[in-house]
């Protein structure tokens, strides 16, 4: 069975090289140089662009005497008509009739001349292919084609709808900046450098995606970023072969140190100050066209128990916060576990009052509690699911409905015991504390639930140390997983478990071996001046 | 190696399915037994008494607020030629499996803890299920009607026998023994064992103001007395008096009033609470005979006194309660060396452990003889009894003058 399966998926890889092969010879007929004659160019891109209802193309004639032949080439929607209109055609049809130079415009100097006297455009490229220029469209250019020469302008006047920076439904917080990452990589980029002034904030680009072409940037400041970590994450993106890149997701799979396990090693934010602060640790950001998602690497187990908002609130409360989030990890993949674990194997472990209530309540269930557990557990992930995809109104009602029929009506039916009803909904409730790896925690806990099913709290014990073993044997672009704790760097330790104040966290993670870990110089704890006292 | 890979999934999945083959029971499945009862049937059988939680009942009855004429609990009584055997066989007539752990209670009766009580503890101290910190009470009568016997506060008999067995703090007229000291004490060679004894009284309308119209009597249970053992067979029993004078020598007394008469009006009483113990036993040689110091330092308050004369002002009166207390003490301890040293000859003071511990040349060959040897020990008692407050007033309550 395994072996056809195999065969299938070789099958398969083999039909896509096929294509590929194909792909390619399109290419490289499209990469050849442009004409002098511009009635060759402009036949060219119409047989590239033929049945595209989108892309426009704009012939006129530039100057008075001699006119020269032009055209200009964009895809409708991706640029900005006004500026177009202003800046491009008023300017070379009207304004260069009236400040032509006095030789006049001819088909020899008029590169020249559009190029450096005519254009009120800040942002022009030349291109001598027919491929970049039919990129530069792609992307949202104005690509100007002059008559005589073989050489094309690309006019960045790109302008398209895009949705304003708003504050992201998934990570919000009480205290900190509201402001989100959005669709378009250019405003993410600019979110980005807004909070890091220095040049050496590096953000090179390269595109991915066959058929989308998709932007991606990588981010890390030079001379804190690993160089090794920065050139494996170049290595690694450079190395990605597919199709199309619509979300982020896609290239966190193909960088992926652990692909086969349920824990993420790549992390993910919506957010620039979280995304600021994680290259400022020394990690590297990888921003993605089309998606407010920016991917974070290395990314290890603790920061999922981090939140931005640790850093912005005084540290007591953080601290005592992010204890709590451990504990309600914990909480949230044991808990049906144990419970399963201490009704059905050790009941011996309740203290005598709670084992009178749950037997009480046992009374006439017709589902064992390993049974239960599993029917609350995946109920309670489809109504999450539900909640989740359901128009916002409508998935509110599903909810309380849900939760009623459930939690209510299930009990007094007798077909769930309550102590089952109260164990899931607190799993529910720690689960949703630590959201970013809640996903590979309803795994776990299922896992687990099994497990003390099969053999009591002999069974979760032995489930535990599998998901510690892996845990320990993951990498994150080479880096340990479970660092700073396995193995353990204790000068790491003032941001696990708690969080120091500000002026106490002297250096930058060391697990990441970073180039220049000093953050700042110490003691600048603040202190009453010192006249006071002497008072 | 992929069929390997498969074997492995297989036998994954089979884990996840055939669950329920280990010792896997639900809580729906269980009788929890709250109190066990040892009896010898006349024909030398055993016969066991069960207290069984019905949680459901429990339940409804904590949320009706009590009252309701069901029961919390049931009784089950079955027979067998051994303990476990009778444990076995309550299952014929349980509907459920009986889950020990939760014992909270074992009452031996008097007939069969004449008989010796070691061959009946061997299964509670070998079976992995039963716990050794149940308290263990001889019962004075049938271990039936006590087990059986409904108590006011607590829905669970069970509760309410061993939370009587906990508040003999209070008094120390009553020793509190659990399984595993018991087990201990019999398993050394030369102390003897006691255990509280506990009795099922009916008292009569006019004693009990909250009864309903239609029960002449009231069954109360009580703790009544100390079951004293040699080696494993009970020979008698102590009263509440002597029963202190044992733990003072044990420096098991945690609190108790002791009373006195007043220093002026000897009729009238003062109470004094005891506060602090601490006793030591010592053994000595002297000119090659045993003797035995047994000093017990006792600090106690002032709880209430009935005369009107006494003036705690002075400390002439002060002393003089002092000496009445270590007396009483004297009194006490004497009282429980007597019956068992002088009496039975029964070494329940433990006094065998405290030589071999000072002698432990000498005890070589004073064990051979111990019996003999405990009975004519020269014991003195030294006690040193102090008086440390007065409560919250001088005076006695009296019209002002």
């Amino acid at each position: 069975m395994f072996r056809k399966i195999m065969n299938k998926i070789k099958l398969l890889g083999f039909q896509g090289s096929k294509n590929k092969t194909l792909k390619e010879d399109t290419l490289t007929k499209n990469s050849r140089q442009l004409s002098h004659d511009l009635q060759v160019n402009l036949n060219s891109l119409k047989a590239v662009f033929e049945d595209a209802s989108d892309i426009v193309i704009r012939e006129f004639k530039i100057g008075v005497e001699q006119q020269v032949k032009a055209f200009l080439i964009f895809v409708d929607g991706l640029v900005d008509k006004f500026a177009i209109n202003e800046s491009l055609l008023k300017s070379l049809m009207l304004e260069a009739r009236l400040a032509q130079p006095s030789q006049g415009i001819n088909k020899d100097n008029v590169f020249r001349y559009v190029k450096e006297c005519a254009l009120s455009i800040a942002s022009v490229k030349e291109s001598r292919t027919l491929k970049d220029a039919i990129d530069a469209v792609l992307s949202g250019d104005v690509v100007l084609f002059l008559d005589g020469s073989d050489t094309a302008l690309i006019i960045s006047i790109r302008g398209w709808e895009t949705r304003g920076v708003t504050e992201p439904v998934t990570e919000t917080v009480v205290r900190g900046p509201r402001e989100g990452f959005v669709e378009t990589i250019r405003t993410n980029t600019a979110l980005i450098r807004r909070k890091i002034k220095n040049p050496n904030l590096k953000i090179e680009s390269l595109k991915i995606g066959k058929e989308t072409q998709t932007d991606v940037c990588i981010a890390y400041i030079k001379g804190i970023a690993n160089e090794k970590i920065v050139r494996e994450v170049k290595k690694r993106l450079e190395r990605i072969e597919i199709d199309s890149i619509l979300e982020s997701g896609y290239i966190e799979s193909f960088i992926e140190d652990a692909p086969l396990s349920i824990f993420p090693t790549v992390g993910n934010s919506e957010k620039p100050d979280i995304v600021g602060a994680k290259i400022l640790e020394g990690r590297v950001a990888i921003l993605v066209d089309g998606t407010p998602f920016v991917l974070t690497v290395p990314y290890l187990f603790v920061e999922a128990f981090q939140s931005s908002e640790d850093y912005y609130s005084r540290p007591f409360y953080s601290s005592l916060i992010r204890c709590l989030r451990y504990l309600s990890f914990a909480i949230s993949i044991l808990s049906p576990a144990i419970y399963v674990a201490l009704t059905t194997f050790h009941q011996e472990l309740l203290p005598p009052p709670l084992l009178i209530t749950m037997a009480a309540s046992a009374e006439g269930l017709p589902f064992p509690a390993l049974i239960e557990a599993l029917i609350m557990g995946i109920t309670f992930e489809i109504l999450r699911e539900a909640g989740v995809r359901l128009p916002r109104p409508v998935g509110q009602a599903i909810s309380i409905v849900g939760a009623l029929v459930i939690g209510e009506a299930a009990v007094s039916a007798g077909i769930i015991g309550a102590p089952m009803v109260i164990v899931i909904a607190l799993t529910a409730i720690s689960s949703f504390v630590v959201p970013s790896i809640s996903d590979a925690g309803a795994i776990t806990r299922l896992f687990l639930t099994l497990c003390s099913g099969v053999a009591g709290l002999f069974g979760i014990m032995l489930g535990i140390s599998g998901v510690l073993t892996h845990l320990c044997s993951l990498r994150s672009l080479g880096i340990p997983y479970t660092s700073p704790l396995a193995p353990a760097t204790f000068s790491d330790m003032k941001d696990v478990f708690i969080r120091v104040p500000w002026w106490a966290m002297l250096t930058r993670p060391r697990v990441l071996s970073v180039k220049n870990p000093v953050r700042q110089k110490g003691g600048q704890m603040p202190k009453p001046p010192e006249d006071d006292t002497k008072n | 190696m992929k069929k390997r890979t498969l074997g492995c999934f297989i036998f994954i999945l089979l884990l996840v399915v055939l669950t329920g083959c280990w010792n896997r029971r639900e809580l729906n499945t269980l009788s929890i037994v709250q109190a066990v009862g040892i009896d010898r049937t006349e024909n030398g059988q055993i016969s066991l008494t069960f207290q069984i939680l019905k949680p459901s009942e429990i339940k409804t009855l904590g949320s009706a607020g009590g009252g309701g004429g069901s029961k919390g609990v049931w009784t089950l009584t079955s027979t067998g030629q051994t303990i476990f055997d009778a444990f076995r066989n309550a299952t014929m007539e349980a509907d459920r499996k009986l889950f020990i752990p939760f014992n909270k209670i074992i009452v031996i009766g008097e007939e069969a803890a004449r008989a010796g009580i070691a061959p009946l503890l061997d299964f509670f101290d070998r079976d992995h299920e039963t716990r050794l910190r149940v308290y263990v009470l001889i019962a004075r009568g049938k271990t039936k009607d006590i087990i059986e016997a409904e108590h006011e506060q607590e829905k669970v008999p069970a509760d309410a026998i061993e939370s009587l067995v906990k508040a003999t703090f209070a008094t120390s007229k009553i020793p509190k023994i659990d399984l595993h000291e018991l087990l201990k004490t019999l398993a050394s060679k030369t102390s003897d064992p006691f255990i509280p004894g506990i009795e099922l009284l009916e008292k009569k309308k006019d004693e009990i103001d909250e009864m309903k119209e239609d029960e002449k009597t009231k069954k109360v249970v009580k703790l009544d007395g100390t079951a004293i053992f040699r080696e494993d067979k009970l020979i008698g029993w102590f009263d509440e008096i002597e029963t202190r004078g044992l733990l003072w020598i044990l420096g098991k007394v945690k609190s108790g009033i002791i009373v006195v008469p007043s220093p002026r009006e000897g009729t009238k009483n003062v109470a004094l609470e005891i506060i602090k113990v601490s006793s030591e036993v010592k053994p000595e040689m002297i000119n090659g005979r045993l003797v035995i110091t047994v000093e017990v330092k006792e600090e106690g308050n002032l709880g209430e006194q009935m005369s009107e004369s006494v003036d705690l002002t002075k400390p002439d009166t002060f002393k003089e309660l002092e000496k009445k207390q270590a007396a009483a003490i004297k009194d006490e301890i004497n009282a429980a060396l007597i019956k068992a040293q002088k009496e039975w000859g029964v070494d329940i003071f433990k006094f065998g452990e405290a030589v071999h511990r000072k002698f432990p040349g000498e005890w070589k060959e004073l064990k051979k003889s111990w019996d003999e040897e405990f009975q004519n020990i020269e014991v003195k008692v030294e006690v040193e009894a102090k008086l440390r407050e007065v409560g919250m007033f001088t005076y006695p309550v009296k019209k002002e003058e």
